[in-house]
């Protein structure tokens, strides 16, 4: 009997059936793929450190003065150090490297990173072929890592040319690399491996500007940096630990994090409707339920044949959903394998049938629960269909006499949801889901691409263009304030010379050793200095800019980890001096994860060392867009690095706003296909439960265009209902989910909400699908015959 | 003149590929102001005929002409609109939109008419709503649900609805079915109340007391009307047993 019950029903609400049976497998092969990624990945990454030679801490030391003192202070003064070891790289600038294609020099696009030459067959940091397999490198031949590779379109056999000072060579693309500590451009370096021969020519160059990377094995890493901060090494450029290392490989992870997510949001909205159908099956089988107690039936064996069918529905989706898992994470791990090596590629499918096995016991645990209604039914309260007759309660909704100019469809729509909330909150509830989803990467773009997100990176809005690099192809880079105040002038002359009237403000930065009452700060601070006449745009949230030679400021997330105030005084290391620097501001933004300071430029730099520089201003009177001129210069200066201040937004961003913004069509086209999806299935069911009520209105005279439209109206208020519930839960996602998420790299950003898009444009999308798919739906009413009167409860 | 006229009516149903022929060549023909009765034996064809000379159902073939015009050449909205506004129905079951007060399901088919649409024309609906309620009685359960009145109270709601639009003819399903004796009565009375006052009905019944009620009868078997007799305008103060009789008499001679 149960075979043919079950039968019967998965044949007769077959669009409802097929719909759950989607969702379920869906989010099978969601979850399942996404937790074996992550346990893939999670084990890969400390395999693939180990398997490198990444040390626990790495650091860069500009050029060899240093050395001796430092392998000194490594063999005897610091502690809990295991061992270490040194290589020399070479640092490159952007003029140094260029592709040849078809004869021609292209620009080599090294996209923000600093670029490194390096021999092959390193001791630490070791780099294999793309089999994970070590290589050796003949004079003339060069090895690239994969995003290198494919960011300048290069492939094995393709030609470039390296300069160092006067040496140039010609060097063929041999391999393609894995690289653990220098191969993803969010560590912000890249390296170019050559041979050893090829790589001690370009040393021997004078102009060569030699970089020593000093690889330390320790149990206590964050000791040794505080140790390594308390000398005074003045070249120490920057210190890397494995643990940073371990979280820049996680990002790995942010897909199948994000997939999880849209797994479980689809096992809930797989609940939701779960649980709409199930009541509304048991309301509308109350007469049988009631019968089947009525002759003995027990509440387990009422309730077997809804569990029966749920158990089959859901076991045939998961056992699907599994299958079709299977190669997803195949291809996961296989995209996971392109960036590291691993010691076993083949994914455990274990990992997926139990994440499988747990959606059945999630999902069937929630329909026995959904059907404890059953055990309230009894014969003679489901021959009374649950009503009782009785009513204590005004009763809920409007009345149509009181309507002078509402239309009876509209009325009908709006009485229906007022009178029945519970049955609509279903609907809500996954529209509301749907309309917060829309908004968060709608308000993550806004927010990249806002100004305030502009100046979080130390860059003024309102400056006409952005410079990177400015130094010739026979300069290193500048160690130097002198260097880059010569090269500014260098370029604004340049400049002048093409008719382009522009004023140059450079940001060199330094990291320098801050104390307190000899108290010393965990790590170097990245501090900036503004030199030029742009310095107005930088906001501070308390105090004010630093002004005086012996003033300075500090971001507040320094002075948090320090308990430092405004008005305290610090002891900074400048060159080979200690200067007494008062505090006299705070501010909040990205710069070194939120701990940098801010020196006015009348502090006297010149004997230290810069780490580097930032981007230069470019201040000029321009009708143009900063894409527009960048584009105009680029044709003009092709030898220097000309930016927007979307495009360095989006480079120290790591190209977020890029790809989200790429996602942002698919990602509204799959939302509103999966809210199409179920506003068609509940449609559906709304009209098999009204079926005697339109049958009715049909035989009054209704027309089937009234109809539906009432069914159409009704679906307009439920989602008009759910767009106002979406905008605080929207504000509330963004002061609980994006904020902290921004505030992760280093400051508090507001949210931008441009209205237009996240309340009126997107939201409107996603309407246009649930009234096409309701419309769609309401085709049904056409087939209701005035003979299905009877239906009516 | 003739508020109905049927003319070799059929109507087949197809049910697993086997031909059902429920009528056959039906002619008919209501005056206006008449009051007919359709008896018959269980699936003869009675509701179907209702069904199907109302436009709730589609005939195989035949004419079917409603004040001189004809229905079967209409659009599916233009019967919709005809029944909208020139046709009542009453059927055995009370059949009600659930989430509407008693009131609002009577004023609910005036409302969507054209005229109804305008604040001037709900004002005389809802003046012609209070009257008829009054008329029925059922004034004081105006704002009760569904649920919470008597089968009697919701099947005058349902003749309330019927003829808010002020309808030329009512069509009744077994009017009386699901009611008790003494319900049945009193709706009967207001049936015949509104015939006096010049509504055609057309009332499809199992029951010979409401049968008597009616000026003539029809008796149905086998999709073709057999017969039927005219037993004259129902009398506030006639005596019902006389015409139940001469009804009786008639359909034991027929072999009901």
């Amino acid at each position: 009997m149960l075979y043919r019950i079950l039968k019967k029903d998965l044949l007769r609400r077959k669009g409802v059936n097929v719909i759950l049976f989607l969702f379920i497998t869906i989010a099978t092969i969601f979850l399942a793929s996404s937790v074996n990624n992550i346990l893939v990945v999670s084990s890969a990454i400390s395999y693939y450190m180990e398997f490198s030679g990444v040390p626990d801490v790495n650091f860069i030391l500009k050029g060899d003065t240093e050395k001796e003192k430092t392998e000194e202070w490594l063999d005897d003064g610091a502690k809990d150090v295991k061992e270490y070891g040194d290589s020399s790289m070479i640092a490159l600038n952007d003029q140094n490297m260029k592709i040849i294609k078809n004869g021609k020099k292209k620009e080599y696009a090294a996209a923000g990173t600093s670029v490194y030459l390096a021999a092959a067959g390193m001791e630490y940091c070791k780099v294999f072929d793309l089999d994970g397999k070590p290589f050796s490198l003949k004079k003339g031949e060069a090895a690239l890592t994969r995003d290198a590779m494919e960011r300048n379109h290069l492939e094995s056999g393709d030609k470039i040319s390296i300069s160092v000072g006067k040496t140039e060579r010609k060097l063929t693309v041999s391999e393609q690399i894995k690289d653990a500590a220098f191969g993803s451009d969010m560590v912000g370096m890249n390296r170019i491996i050559v041979s050893e021969e090829d790589y001690e020519t370009f040393l021997k160059d004078e102009n060569a500007e030699n970089i020593r990377m000093f690889c330390v094995m320790t149990d206590k890493a964050a000791e040794f940096v505080r140790n390594l901060n308390n000398q005074d090494f003045t070249t120490v450029l920057s210190t890397v630990s494995k643990s940073m290392y371990k979280m820049i490989y996680s990002f790995d992870m942010i897909m199948a994090a994000l997939l999880i997510l849209v797994g479980i949001c689809l096992i809930l909205i797989a609940l939701l409707v779960l649980r709409f159908t199930l009541v509304f099956t048991m309301e509308e089988e109350y007469r049988e339920i009631g019968i089947m107690k009525a002759v003995g039936f027990r509440n387990f064996a009422v309730k077997k044949v809804y569990l029966l069918k749920y158990l089959v529905l859901v076991t045939a989706g998961t056992v699907v959903g599994f299958a079709a898992s299977i190669p997803v994470s195949r291809a996961m791990v296989a995209s996971v394998s392109r960036n590291m090596i691993m010691e076993d590629s083949g994914s455990n499918l274990w990992v997926n049938f139990i994440c499988s096995g747990c959606i059945i016991l999630l999902v069937m645990l929630f329909c026995y629960t959904s059907t404890g209604k059953l055990d309230k039914i009894s014969a003679i309260s489901a021959i009374r269909s649950g009503k009782t007759g009785e009513r204590f309660k005004r009763r809920a909704g409007i009345r149509l006499n009181r309507r002078e100019k509402m239309s009876v469809p509209m009325f009908l729509g709006l009485n229906d949801m007022l009178t029945h909330m519970r049955r609509y909150l279903v609907l809500m509830i996954t529209f509301c889901i749907s309309f917060v989803l829309i908004t968060i990467p709608l308000n993550t773009i806004n927010t990249m691409r806002s100004r305030e997100m502009v100046v979080k990176f130390a860059l003024d809005p309102d400056s006409a263009v952005y410079v990177r690099r400015i130094e010739k192809a026979s300069e290193g880079n500048y160690r130097y304030k002198d260097d880059l105040l010569a090269g500014m002038q260098r370029v604004e002359q340049e400049m002048k010379a093409k008719g382009y009237d522009a004023e140059l403000t450079g940001i060199p930065f330094y990291f320098l050793k801050i104390s307190k009452d000899g108290v010393v700060s965990d790590q170097k601070l990245l501090v900036l200095q503004n030199l030029g006449q742009n310095n107005d745009y930088l906001h501070y949230d308390k105090g004010e800019a630093p002004r005086l030679e012996n003033e300075i400021a500090l971001s507040e997330t320094v002075l948090k980890q320090n308990k430092w105030n405004i008005g305290d005084w610090v002891d900074v290391n400048i060159g080979s001096k200690e200067k007494r620097l008062l505090i006299t501001g705070t501010y909040s933004d990205y710069m070194q994860m939120g701990q940098s300071g801010r020196m006015n430029p009348v502090i006297d730099m010149k004997e230290e060392m810069m780490a580097d520089y930032w981007n230069i201003l470019v201040d000029m009177k321009t009708d143009k867009t900063q894409k527009e001129l960048a584009a105009d210069l680029k044709k003009d200066f092709p030898q220097y690095e000309w930016d927007d201040a979307q495009s360095l937004v989006d480079q120290n961003v790591g190209g977020i706003q890029d790809s989200l913004a790429k996602l942002l069509l698919p990602m509204t086209g799959l939302l509103c296909a999966i809210i199409m999806l179920i506003t068609a299935l509940m449609e559906k069911l709304f009209i098999v439960r009204e079926k005697g009520e339109i049958a009715m209105m049909k035989s009054v005279g209704f027309r089937n265009r009234s109809i539906r439209r009432w069914q159409i109206l009704r679906m307009v208020w439920v989602v008009l209902v759910s767009m106002i519930a979406a905008v605080p839960l929207s504000l509330l996602s963004n002061r609980f989910m994006l904020r902290p998420i921004f505030a992760i790299m280093g400051a508090d950003v507001e949210i931008q909400v441009v209205p237009w898009q996240v309340y009126g444009v997107y939201p409107g999308i996603l309407m246009v699908g649930i009234i096409a798919a309701t419309i769609f739906a309401t085709g049904k009413v056409k087939q209701i015959h005035i003979r299905e009167m009877n239906n009516i409860e | 003149m003739e508020s109905l006229k049927v003319s070799n009516l059929c109507k087949t149903y197809i049910i697993e590929k086997r031909q059902n022929n429920v009528l056959r060549n039906v002619n008919l023909e209501i005056e206006q102001g008449e009051m007919v009765a359709v008896m018959g034996p269980s699936g003869s064809g009675k509701t179907t005929l209702l069904y199907t000379v109302s436009g709730m159902d589609n005939a195989t073939a035949g004419k079917v002409d409603f004040f001189g015009r004809e229905m079967t050449g209409l659009t599916a909205n233009e019967i919709s609109d005809m029944r909208l506004e020139q046709m009542g129905f009453v059927f055995q079951q009370m059949y009600m939109l659930k989430n509407l007060s008693i009131y609002d399901n009577i004023i609910m088919p005036a409302y969507q008419t054209p005229a109804g649409k305008t604040k001037k024309g709900r004002a005389a609906v809802n003046e012609r709503a209070k009257i008829l309620m009054q008329k029925l009685g059922i004034s004081e359960v105006a704002d009760n649900d569904i649920n919470e009145v008597s089968g009697g109270q919701l099947q005058r709601a349902c003749i309330c609805r019927s003829l808010i639009n002020e309808p030329k003819i009512i069509f009744a399903d077994e009017p009386t079915g699901a009611l008790n004796k003494q319900n049945s009565i009193e709706v009967m009375e207001e049936l015949n109340r509104i015939n006096l006052d010049g509504t055609s009905i057309l009332l499809v019944t199992h029951d010979m007391k409401v049968a008597a009620r009616c000026e003539r009868v029809l008796y149905i078997e086998d999709g073709d009307i057999r017969e039927d007799i005219t037993l004259g305008k129902w009398q506030k103060d006639q005596d019902m047993r006389a015409r139940e009789r001469t009804l009786n008499d008639w359909l034991i001679k027929l072999g009901w």
